[in-house]
């Protein structure tokens, strides 16, 4: 296309129409992503609540069965039942302890996905901040207008590719709820 | 006399983990939410070890180590970094800032009473 006849008027316009479409779908995409945060957080909390609490009634559990292990009248098998019970749950009571941890990892991802979401957010709104500043002219003119814009943008494009590279990817990266590793200085 | 351990992690629910697994082993905790309340509270009681997430709001752990070096009370405490962070790059900063283990999250509570106790006994 001809630059002296490309028309800006209905370039800017499709760009405002983008950046506040665009705008749209983020801003649902971040109240989700906000959402649900706030329910993993709630469902944490009411999680390390309960657990606390099965906990400490498992621990009175657990001397009333010392207690009955060590008196006459209980036979070696069911000493041995309880003793495998107890260990049973003690296992469980640890696996609960790492898997309880899930919601530490999953909300750095939902933190690092909504801080992405502001710089994308911040791009559309340039997009759309310089195509309101529609000012048609003569055509000469307009060249002139397209190469500012241009360059205004590439800067937008720029100081969105700094905020994000600030945000670190590596910060989670574990797969999976197994316990990782342990390195000793 | 129990051993106190000091643990900062912005997140509660880690905080509440670490610290029921570290109280049945018979250790005394204090808990921070963040580096600069970690900070504080080691100026407050000199603790027997300090157990530090990375990422954090206000101050990250590197950092809180970094200020904890500098105190004289500090200068031999094991600090010990738990954190999502696995990488090698973040394992070498914080043997560089002072951290003398790195433990990757999820923790199992087993193994991690296992290396208090051998860094504190």
């Amino acid at each position: 296309m001809d630059m002296n006849t490309l028309p800006i008027t209905e370039l800017r316009k499709l760009l405002t129409a983008v950046s506040d479409h665009g705008n749209k779908h983020l801003v649902a995409v971040e109240s989700d992503l906000k959402q649900a945060a706030f329910l993993l957080d709630e469902a944490i909390s009411k999680l390390g609540d309960g657990f606390m609490a099965l906990e400490q009634q498992l621990s009175a559990q657990k001397t009333v069965l010392s207690n009955l292990k060590t008196m006459d009248g209980i036979d070696d098998l069911n000493r041995e039942a309880l003793a495998s019970s107890q260990e049973e749950v003690h296992q469980q009571i640890q696996q609960v302890v790492t898997n309880l941890q899930f919601q530490d990892m999953t909300n750095q991802i939902l933190e690092r996905s909504l801080k992405r979401i502001d710089g994308l957010k911040s791009l559309i709104y340039e997009i759309g901040n310089h195509g309101d500043h529609a000012d048609v002219g003569i055509l000469i003119r307009e060249q002139e207008e397209i190469a500012e814009y241009i360059d205004k943008l590439k800067q937008s494009l720029n100081d969105s590719d700094a905020i994000n590279s600030g945000i670190n990817n590596r910060a989670v990266d574990q797969k999976s709820m197994s316990s990782g590793s342990v390195d000793l200085f | 006399m129990a051993k106190t351990i000091l643990t900062v992690d912005d997140s509660g629910s880690l905080r509440q983990m670490v610290t029921f697994s570290l109280k049945a082993a018979g250790y005394e905790v204090v808990q921070a939410v963040d580096g600069q309340d970690g900070l504080n509270k080691a100026r407050e009681k000199t603790v027997d070890l300090v157990l530090s997430d990375q990422n954090m709001p206000v101050m990250d752990g590197l950092t809180m180590i970094k200020n904890l070096r500098e105190l004289g009370s500090y200068k031999k405490v094991p600090i010990l970094m738990l954190t999502t962070e696995s990488s090698d790059e973040m394992k070498a900063k914080g043997k560089a800032a002072g951290a003398n283990g790195w433990l990757v999250k999820p923790f199992d509570p087993k193994r991690l009473i296992e290396v208090v106790q051998k860094v504190i006994g």
